[in-house]
């Protein structure tokens, strides 16, 4: 049983010291250490903290689990909802750990029920799990905007939207920590937002930027968008500007570019007053008691073109880097098959193995897959789309070590298993791996004497967020260590031992990227085609570390 | 789903335990925890109107404080007890892995049975560390032990508790 396995004692030791508040900075580092890398250890730690949690939460303080719902007052009095309007939301909550009184709960929902009418009634989508995919996939329709373009963009996930590039926003917070982000309005309104910022979809014409800059361009149809800030709002009539909050929030700045701008005073005592407008050229310095007329300055904010040319850069660089560390994977006298899917033309129906030491790999054959944009816009990639779609090739000799790595986009959440790579039938030592309809990576092995196969199947790790993203694939199978290890962006997901004897090498035979013609006993072969985009295979002939594989999708990923 | 509908309230209860163990998980103190929790549940409440009905609302309410995780490792980035971004990232995964699962109810039934069969002793130590605002400092004054001695106590009844759950799952799962 793996609680009571010797291996973790010192962890447990540190982890109890952790949970009652007297272990030291050093200790946790050393928890931290001990957590790094290790999947076990940290099931050990999200097991024992479960534990601690569940001690908490019997004996400890009445949290609102165990007030019961059926105790809420309907009724609220004026008084005390009035009472907490005066406090902030902190106040009325953290004076040390108290039972959250209904009281006060409600009183919140009375506070933000008015402000909040807008965002309540919006949906958006969260996709916690595959069997709501369906749902999901309606409520794309409630978005207000589309991500265009990014250049590495680092967004943080609030847990509302999803992001990236390609992604639909829906209303809610968009959360900038670096990079440069194209974003455009389902109005026509273009947004380029440079971060850090802070920026609130409101409605398809319509933002708040909370703290960043930002360049916008209107066209006439969209004319009417506004960008309001915790000071003003900036409604534009058909033009383009840049805006620009520091200082949290204390000092603003609007530039008009060209057109004309209109800038409220964002306050419902003044009633909406028009504050000034801006012409071409014009911009002003807006800070808590003061308004500074500037000239324009709109070399200060990204332009269109220049986010064109710095994408192009970026996505030329890592391409090249990546090719660089293609040569140094040629180089590598393990390398036992190496299809790059680069620099190859639109109707080549050949996938070529790039490896030059070893002739053990045929090259492909394309059946069915088109070509078309890898990881960066200048490489290729297949596509998989229809039951046909498959690449064959060859491979006779067997391997006692193999280290699988691959490049897939995936398209889809697959509903049933997915092949990535499998011998075309069963046969002594045969292989077979492929994505499991759970969100699992497997790779299964037909034992020495092709009576029985070995399955290693990962934990579930696919989700929908994947959903649009390269993504990096890496499993291990060593018969002499008797092991498989299966790693998701450089990120191992898991481990598993080999039986001890009648596994003692792995083959590929005859076998095809992203399909399998393998037959199910009635004799017929099921559906198994991958729906996506595939754009990198390396095969090695013996195991590659951790770190080898950090190496492999530092360089390899695409932002 | 309106914030105010008896079915957000129990849904919301409901999720308190889980929502304050993701969040124990990932910054290991009590008090900030709960602060977290406390700040956790006024988005919630704000942000009730974007919840899918239908959909797994603790996996929503563990991405809403997950939020509130990364803005207070902001705010503490220089601060200690905090766990580097690899950890965090990759506990709040499986956190949510875990979440998915739902295998909590079995624990928590486990776990109640393992403390009916503490000794006297341990269950009042226990009781007294869980107690609101206590601490083992307070404890190890009260009863005149050093801070030590209480928690190398501490680590024991866990650790024998934790065997215990494993051994009435393994029951539970065979029988």
């Amino acid at each position: 049983m793996r609680k009571s396995e010797d291996r973790f004692t010192e962890l447990e030791i540190l982890i109890s010291k952790l949970h009652d508040g007297v272990a030291n900075e050093e200790e946790l580092r050393r928890i931290e250490s001990i957590l790094s890398g290790d999947p076990e250890a940290c099931e050990f730690y999200l097991d024992y903290t479960e534990l601690c949690v569940q001690m908490d939460l019997e004996l400890g303080a009445k949290t609102p689990l165990e007030i019961s719902s059926n105790t809420v007052p309907i009724q609220i009095s004026q008084s005390t909802s009035q009472f907490y309007k005066g406090q902030s939301t902190k106040q009325i909550l953290t004076p040390s750990w108290k039972p959250l009184p209904w009281i006060a709960v409600a009183a919140i929902v009375l506070i933000f029920a008015g402000s909040l009418s807008v965002l309540l009634n919006k949906r958006v989508s969260i996709a916690p799990s595959e069997a709501k995919a369906t749902e999901s996939e309606i409520i794309t329709h409630d978005g207000l905007a589309i991500l265009m373009e990014s250049v590495g963009a680092n967004f943080v996930d609030n847990g509302m939207q999803p992001t990236k590039t390609n992604g639909i926003l829906y209303p809610g917070e968009i959360i900038l920590e670096s990079g440069i982000t194209a974003i455009e309005f389902y109005s026509g309104a273009r947004v380029i937002l440079e971060g850090p910022a802070i920026f609130e979809l409101t409605s398809e014409n319509s933002a708040i930027l909370r703290g960043g800059r930002l360049r916008a361009q209107v066209p006439p149809q969209a004319c009417g968008f506004s960008v309001s800030t915790p000071q003003i709002e900036v409604i534009d009539l058909g033009t383009e500007f840049g805006m620009n909050i520091e200082e949290d929030g204390h000092l603003t700045e609007v530039h008009c570019f060209s057109g004309l701008v209109d800038i409220y005073e964002d306050s419902i005592k003044q009633n909406s007053k028009t504050l000034r407008s801006l012409q071409a050229g014009e911009a002003v310095r807006i800070q808590p008691n003061s308004i500074q007329k500037i000239p324009a300055n709109s070399m200060a904010f990204i332009s269109y073109p220049e986010l064109a040319q710095t994408s192009l850069e970026n996505s030329t660089l890592r391409h090249q880097k990546w090719q660089d560390l293609i040569e140094e994977m040629r180089a590598d006298e393990d390398i036992l098959a190496l299809y790059t899917f680069d620099g190859q033309g639109p109707r080549e129906r050949s996938l070529v193995n790039q490896a030059s030491f070893q002739n053990q790999f045929s090259h492909g054959a394309i059946v069915g897959c088109r070509w078309t944009n890898g990881r960066w816009p200048s490489k290729g990639s297949l596509e998989f789309k229809s039951p046909s779609d498959r690449v064959h090739f060859q491979s006779t000799e067997p391997y006692q070590t193999i280290t699988l790595s691959l490049w897939i986009r995936l398209d889809a959440i697959p509903r049933r298993t997915t092949s990535l790579l499998s011998s075309s039938e069963k046969s002594s030592n045969s292989m077979d791996w492929a994505l499991t309809p759970k969100g699992q990576i497997t790779l299964k092995i037909q034992n020495d004497q092709n009576k029985r196969n070995h399955v290693f199947t990962s934990s579930a790790i696919l989700n929908r967020n994947m959903l649009g993203k390269w993504l990096h694939l890496v499993s291990v199978c060593n018969t002499n260590e008797k092991k498989v290890i299966h790693y998701l962006n450089s990120r191992k997901i898991s481990e598993h031992k080999f039986p001890k004897d009648g596994l003692t090498s792995m083959k590929f035979g005859n076998a095809e990227i992203g399909n399998s013609s393998i037959k199910i006993s009635n004799g017929r072969t099921p559906i198994r085609y991958f729906i996506g985009r595939i754009d990198e295979l390396a095969v090695f002939g013996r195991s590659l570390d951790k770190n080898s594989i950090n190496h492999l999708y530092r360089i390899g990923k695409p932002h | 789903m309106k914030s105010d509908s008896e079915e957000f309230v129990r849904l919301l209860t409901e999720a308190q335990g889980p929502v304050y163990g993701y969040l124990l998980t990932l910054i290991p103190d009590r008090n900030r925890a709960r602060d977290l929790l406390q700040e956790t549940n006024i988005t919630i409440w704000k942000k009730a109107g974007t919840f899918e009905e239908g959909t797994n609302f603790n996996a929503w309410a563990c991405k809403v404080a997950y939020f509130h995780v990364l803005s207070f490792r902001r705010k503490m980035a220089r601060e200690k007890l905090v766990f580097n971004d690899e950890i965090l990232d990759y506990l709040s995964e499986r956190n949510d892995e875990r979440i998915a699962q739902d295998a909590a109810a079995d624990r928590i039934k486990a776990l109640k049975s393992c403390m009916l069969k503490l000794s006297e002793n341990h269950r009042i130590l226990v009781e007294e560390r869980y107690k609101p605002g206590a601490s083992v400092k307070k404890i190890a004054a009260d009863q005149k032990r050093t801070v030590g001695a209480i928690s190398q106590t501490l680590y024991r009844i866990r650790h024998n508790l934790m065997l215990c759950v494993e051994k009435t799952l393994t029951a539970i799962q065979t029988s």
